[in-house]
């Protein structure tokens, strides 16, 4: 337990950083925001106007120690663009977003658990090869490229998968909106037209998703298992006359330890990378939202997302840390 | 050394360690000392401290008449010429990518005058001091046998004429066919040098044959020391007796010591035996 | 060599190769070993590294490395060819006749996984007792290894026992399935002295009250002498002698013996022990 509140208590410095880099990184450039958002040709009294209204006349310092109060009341501020705040523009686009990665999840995990076992067992095979070789190809190329290449060969060669328009077709039947994630909106109306619909669209994102997420968990999970396979444990249960499937059990359970941590911090960064897939396919989560807004300069958004994701991270590998306690008592020494 | 100690932290909620508690010995020049002990006892720790590698928390070392304790790095930077060290693994202590030939010279580059020619020649008359061929020159240590391995890093300690060698285990990860090799080139040039070595071994044979005194280690104390003969012939600490009883000769004609029974298996309350 | 119903294990010209048969050539580890256990005894396989001691050991328990075959010969278990056997057959013989436990304790336990279940499983894969009854035999057998706090140690986790407590309880679940064969392969050789010799008896005492046979692998003449009724001396891949222990330490009659038993005692060194200069303090 004491651990527990260690943990907690060490996340408020790390988000406490976090909002600081962001609000140093989203300022480096210099640019003005009122520049930015003025009609073109204001004059200086309207420039002042604006920013005496967004706060950037005041002294830097006095910003940050304002906006590190915001951050903490969960006021990421104001969006430059919609002139909605940042948090609600986030909260409303990000399911779409939630959904687009653990679906995709749901392809990456098995592909790459079982792909990465299968190239150990038979090294040096084909089969290890063919993974190993794939793999490499899967990591070198950018997720985003990936989904590209996926939408040239299925949509427009193949006239397989739908254009890459968005979550749902225009003429589709649209699910009702809860969620503004589509395929978990049809799920949860149990609206089967509407969610066949949005299996189309969302098989090439899901997969491009999945195929660069499989890739590293592959290659992780072979190194794991080779490790296992050869390590003197497994021999010696071997030796004291256990079932294959005993044995089986054995090394998936060492193996695997790794992996479950890898899979975590890996769901956090999927969040960069989702970034430009999902303007590939027009996904219409938080993360394509945020690219239109580094090209807006809405500022504010910027940097409340970059906030949001820290905090999301930080979550997920407190989440990681405390399975990884479950799975390896040799973990839980510390603290 | 006198009144050496030294206390590591304990990691994650240990209790600290006091790896050396309290050590103060005296080696004479061209002798040699062993010290013995089992792992725990801190051995490593204060033949690490003898040679300034790490800091002691209290205690002065003197060694051929240079204060090593508090000495800074660059001050002992040049003593180093006359303290060397031989660890237990030989080839971990050797760098792969280096040939043998560049191996011994690397300390006649950092320590000598030597120019290419100069040091050439010296790494020559290594190889023959220990008994190796001149043409494994080009080799790297991987293409050496364990005792080979040792060897070289022999002729590298030695290179700088060191007066002082520390020698941490020498033997013990060596085949037993080797170790006698290694160990009499190791006595022979103690002789021809007037080398002075402590050594640190867990074989008692060895002990026996190589060392002129010893001192048994145990949880970071002294708990014995004297003449090697002595001390392992007639012990006086309890702890000594221990150790000797574990001992296996080669020879099934001699009976074994008994165990001693676990609660004779105390030792941290005995006295320290004096010579 | 005639068949010997005293025999509880002979090895028969045994050669075992690593590397590809594809890529030509193909370095032969055993060349032809030949050897023989008596039940009941214990018997030292003694050999500097590279002998190939482990790696017989391997081959009867048919656990070699992906990279190396078995190119020729016979392990004769009980009049059976192991070799021959189809694995899930093999499987069934491993534990239940023959166990074998290793050089390194704490790197032979699962860490993940607490004494208790992995002994547990042990018993499970050879017997039907139920699960209390399974704890009562986990802490039996810790018990007969030499544990008295067998409740407290079948709860521990690998990484928090000792060197020695961690072989116990190796040599406990290797035994727990009643083995008629314990191959120790250099069981005592990462523990301190003190601790080898204890483990060493415990593995006596226990092949006396189980009617155990064993085969010692060890590279130090010192556990020959005290603890082996009978000797296999191997060098490069060949048995260079075998016979009874006193038969191999006083009176060797291969070359290599003779050398290896010298060295062990330390008979090249020409010095006398050293006598110390007389004003030492």
């Amino acid at each position: 337990m004491k651990r527990l509140f260690y943990r907690l208590a060490m996340m408020v410095p790390i988000l406490f950083a976090i909002a600081t880099v962001s609000f140093v990184a989203t300022r480096i450039g210099g640019a003005d925001p009122a520049v930015l958002i003025a009609p073109p040709e204001s004059d200086n009294q309207t420039l002042d106007n604006i920013r005496a209204r967004l706060g950037t006349d005041k002294p830097v310092f006095e910003q940050y120690v304002l906006y590190i109060g915001d951050v903490a009341r969960l006021d990421l501020g104001t969006s430059y663009f919609t002139e909605k705040p940042v948090l609600r523009e986030l909260l409303s686009r990000a399911p779409a977003t939630f959904e687009l990665m653990i679906l995709g999840m749901f392809i990456a995990v098995p592909l790459g658990v079982v792909s990465g076992a299968i190239a150990a067992r038979k090294r040096g095979s084909i089969r290890d090869r063919t993974v190993r070789g794939s793999s490499f190809a899967l990591l070198a190329l950018p997720e985003f490229w990936i989904g590209l290449l996926l939408i040239y060969v299925f949509f427009f060669r193949l006239r397989w998968a739908p254009p890459p328009i968005g979550q749902i077709g225009v003429s589709d039947p649209h699910p009702t909106p809860h969620t503004n994630a589509v395929v978990v909106d049809a799920l949860i109306s149990f609206d089967w037209t509407a969610l066949r619909a949005a299996a189309r669209y969302a098989i090439l994102p899901v997969i491009t998703v999945g195929l660069a997420m499989a890739a590293p968990i592959a290659r992780l999970m072979r190194s794991s298992m080779i490790e296992v396979l050869g390590s003197d444990y497994v021999r010696f249960a071997e030796a004291c006359g256990l079932s294959k499937r005993t044995l089986f059990r054995y090394t998936s359970r060492a193996a695997l330890a790794p992996v479950v941590t890898f899979v975590g911090i890996l769901f956090s960064v999927m969040l960069g990378s989702s970034v430009l897939t999902e303007v590939v396919f027009s996904w219409g989560g938080a993360s394509q939202f945020v690219a239109e807004s580094a090209l807006r300069a809405d500022l504010p958004m910027i940097q409340g997302f970059v906030v949001a994701a820290g905090v999301f991270s930080v979550v997920v590998f407190f989440i990681v840390d405390a399975v990884l306690q479950l799975i390896d008592p040799r973990v839980r020494l510390d603290y | 050394m006198e009144h050496v100690s030294k206390r590591f932290a304990g990691r994650r909620g240990a209790p600290d360690v006091l790896a050396v508690d309290d050590v103060s010995l005296t080696v004479e020049r061209g002798q040699t000392l062993g010290i013995v002990g089992e792992s725990g006892s801190g051995k490593s720790t204060l033949a690490r401290i003898m040679l300034g590698l790490i800091e002691a928390d209290a205690g002065s070392v003197n060694l051929l008449g240079r204060r090593i304790t508090g000495a800074t790095r660059k001050e002992l930077r040049p003593w180093r010429a006359d303290m060397q060290i031989i660890v237990q693994n030989a080839s971990e202590s050797l760098n792969p990518r280096m040939q043998v030939g560049e191996i011994v010279a690397e300390p006649l580059l950092l320590h000598s005058d030597f120019d290419k020619i100069g040091r050439e020649e010296r790494v020559r008359d290594l190889l023959f001091a220990v008994r190796l061929d001149a043409d494994i020159l080009l080799s790297y240590p991987h293409q050496l046998s364990g005792g080979q391995q040792q060897r070289v890093n022999i002729a590298r300690a030695i290179a700088t004429e060191p007066k002082f060698v520390l020698l941490d285990e020498p033997t013990s990860s060596l085949d037993v066919s080797v170790r006698g090799e290694v160990l009499q080139l190791l006595v022979d040039l103690q002789r021809s040098s007037q080398l002075t070595y402590v050594m640190i071994s867990h074989d008692l044979p060895t002990i026996r044959h190589v060392c002129d005194h010893v001192a048994v280690m145990y949880q970071g104390r002294i708990v014995e020391v004297g003449a090697a003969a002595r001390v392992l012939q007639e012990p006086r600490h309890a702890y000594t007796k221990y150790l000797l009883s574990a001992e296996l000769p080669v020879d099934p004609r001699t009976p074994l010591a008994p165990l001693p029974s676990d609660d004779e298996l105390d030792f941290s309350g005995d006295q320290e035996s004096r010579l | 060599m005639a068949e010997n119903a005293d025999e509880i294990l002979r090895v028969e010209d045994l050669h075992v190769a690593v590397g590809q048969s594809k890529s030509g050539t193909a370095g032969e580890i055993l060349r032809g070993v030949s050897l023989s256990i008596e039940t009941g005894s214990m018997t030292g396989l003694v050999g500097e590294s590279g002998s190939g001691k482990s790696m017989t050991a391997r081959a009867v328990m048919r656990q070699l490395p992906s990279n190396v075959t078995v190119t020729h010969g016979r392990v004769m278990l009980n009049q059976r060819d192991l070799l021959e056997l189809p694995v899930d057959l093999m499987r069934t013989i491993r534990g239940a006749q023959i166990a074998m436990v290793f050089q390194n304790p704490k790197t032979a336990l699962h860490p993940m996984l607490s004494v208790e279940r992995q002994m547990g499983e042990v018993a499970k894969s050879h017997s039907d007792v139920g699960g209390s009854e399974r704890g009562d035999l986990v802490r039996e057998y810790l018990e007969l290894c030499g544990i008295p706090d067998s409740a407290r140690v079948a709860r521990a986790y690998p990484h928090e026992l000792s060197g020695g407590l961690a072989q116990r309880v190796v040599i406990a679940m290797a035994l727990l399935p009643r083995p008629e064969l314990l191959i120790a392969d250099e069981p005592t050789t990462s523990l301190d002295a003190t601790v080898q010799r204890q483990i060493l008896e415990l593995i006596r005492d226990l092949q006396q009250r189980l009617h155990l046979s064993v085969l010692m692998i060890t590279h130090d003449l010192g556990i020959v002498a005290h603890f082996c009724d009978r000797a296999v001396v191997m060098s490069r891949g060949l048995v260079v002698e075998q016979g009874s222990r006193d038969q191999i330490l006083t009176e060797p009659s291969a070359d290599y013996t003779k050398r290896l038993v010298a060295a062990s005692r330390l008979e090249t060194l020409e010095e006398e022990p050293r006598q110390p200069t007389p004003q030492m303090p």
